[in-house]
């Protein structure tokens, strides 16, 4: 299990993820670009791997919830948060053999070496679920098809968020009958 | 009129830039967006442009959601590339300070500003080459996509002083 100074915050994890996912497309396809969302370069025309963020509710049992998996309040006012999320990843495989690719990567995905090679250093990150890859080929200048296809993968991470000033409730006064104000040298007490 | 006659309307120079994808390698950084990849700025001058408004048949073929009341048309003599799949280079871009439109109003129009390019037309036969580039204004310019106009914007009087060029030599500085 993780310590809690180990865990990342939201933006730290999604980081991490992507140069995880990144370091892990490199070492398989050395010669395929990379290329994250919202990328303003012009595509290329070698082979290459874009990265999209989807939310696919049958991938998603546990959306992206409010409900922390760890709660702690501390005597100085410290107050710390640990969320799980699953958050799928779609890797679309672009150009020749685009198919054979995304299978490729499903089945290292499978293999107990090459995952705990990417994902087992790190006890706060790890793919969970592996879909079957998908054929999604692109029409290009409406003649002629380029081959494409791609690859769900869902990653559990867990967060931490830390909010400090916070004060916890020692005690609860009740009055007498309902209605009544909370008396003042209760209170104090 | 194939020959760009001089003294039927007036030409002049336009600062324009070249913005080339830069990457570095020793910066590990598998998907390229986190600073390894950096726009590199060739400062140049068009040369003998005019900036004219569309014709109606530049209207069919530019893509959905152009502004028109900031999209022009330059004619020049100085090559202009068009990004292409495959390149590493983002648009290039023209700049047209507010003074070149000359509007003294206090509502200040939505022109000045970057124009990047959406579409290079080369007449190369002509006597004299030319490339009639199709610009729209970046509404949301960030500051890291287009070199700073600062110096040059302090030189640029009113129009006249524009489009003479006194802004040349800090330009390309």
């Amino acid at each position: 299990m993780a310590e809690l100074v180990d865990i990342p915050t939201l933006p730290e994890a999604l980081t991490q993820i992507k140069y995880k996912v990144g370091k892990m497309l490199q070492e398989l396809f050395p010669d395929h670009e990379l290329r994250p969302p919202y990328d303003k370069r012009p595509l290329p025309t070698t082979k290459y791997i874009s990265l999209e963020y989807s939310n696919i509710s049958t991938l998603n049992p546990q959306p992206f919830n409010i409900t922390p998996v760890f709660y702690e309040l501390l005597e100085d006012g410290t107050e710390n948060y640990v969320y799980s999320v699953k958050q799928p990843y779609r890797l679309y495989f672009h150009k020749d053999n685009a198919l054979g690719e995304a299978m490729l990567l499903k089945m290292m995905l499978d293999n107990k070496q090459f995952w705990y090679t990417h994902f087992g250093s790190d006890d706060t990150i790890g793919v969970t679920e592996i879909r079957t890859p998908q054929i999604r080929d692109i029409l290009l200048d409406f003649v002629e098809l380029e081959e494409g296809a791609f690859l769900d993968i869902t990653i559990n991470f867990i967060f931490k968020v830390i909010n400090t000033g916070m004060e916890g409730i020692n005690e609860i006064y009740f009055s007498v009958t309902s209605g009544d104000d909370v008396r003042e040298d209760m209170v104090t007490n | 009129m194939t020959i760009r006659a001089r003294t039927l309307i007036k030409r002049y120079n336009l600062p324009l830039v070249y913005r080339q994808w830069v990457t570095d390698d020793l910066i590990d950084d598998p998907w390229g967006d986190g600073g390894s990849t950096t726009l590199q700025f060739t400062k140049l001058i068009a040369e003998m442009c005019t900036v004219q408004s569309l014709m109606e048949e530049d209207y069919k073929v530019l893509p959905a959601g152009t502004d028109l009341t900031t999209t022009r048309k330059i004619y020049t003599n100085s090559f202009i590339p068009s990004p292409i799949e495959g390149s590493d280079n983002l648009p290039a871009a023209v700049y047209l300070p507010n003074e070149f439109f000359q509007l003294n109003t206090t509502f200040q129009p939505k022109l000045g500003g970057w124009y990047k390019v959406v579409a290079v037309k080369s007449h190369l036969n002509g006597v004299v080459q030319h490339f009639e580039v199709v610009v729209t204004r970046d509404d949301q310019p960030k500051p890291t996509e287009y070199p700073d106009t600062a110096p040059i914007d302090a030189e640029i009087l009113d129009r006249d002083t524009f489009l003479n060029g006194v802004w040349e030599t800090t330009w390309l500085s």
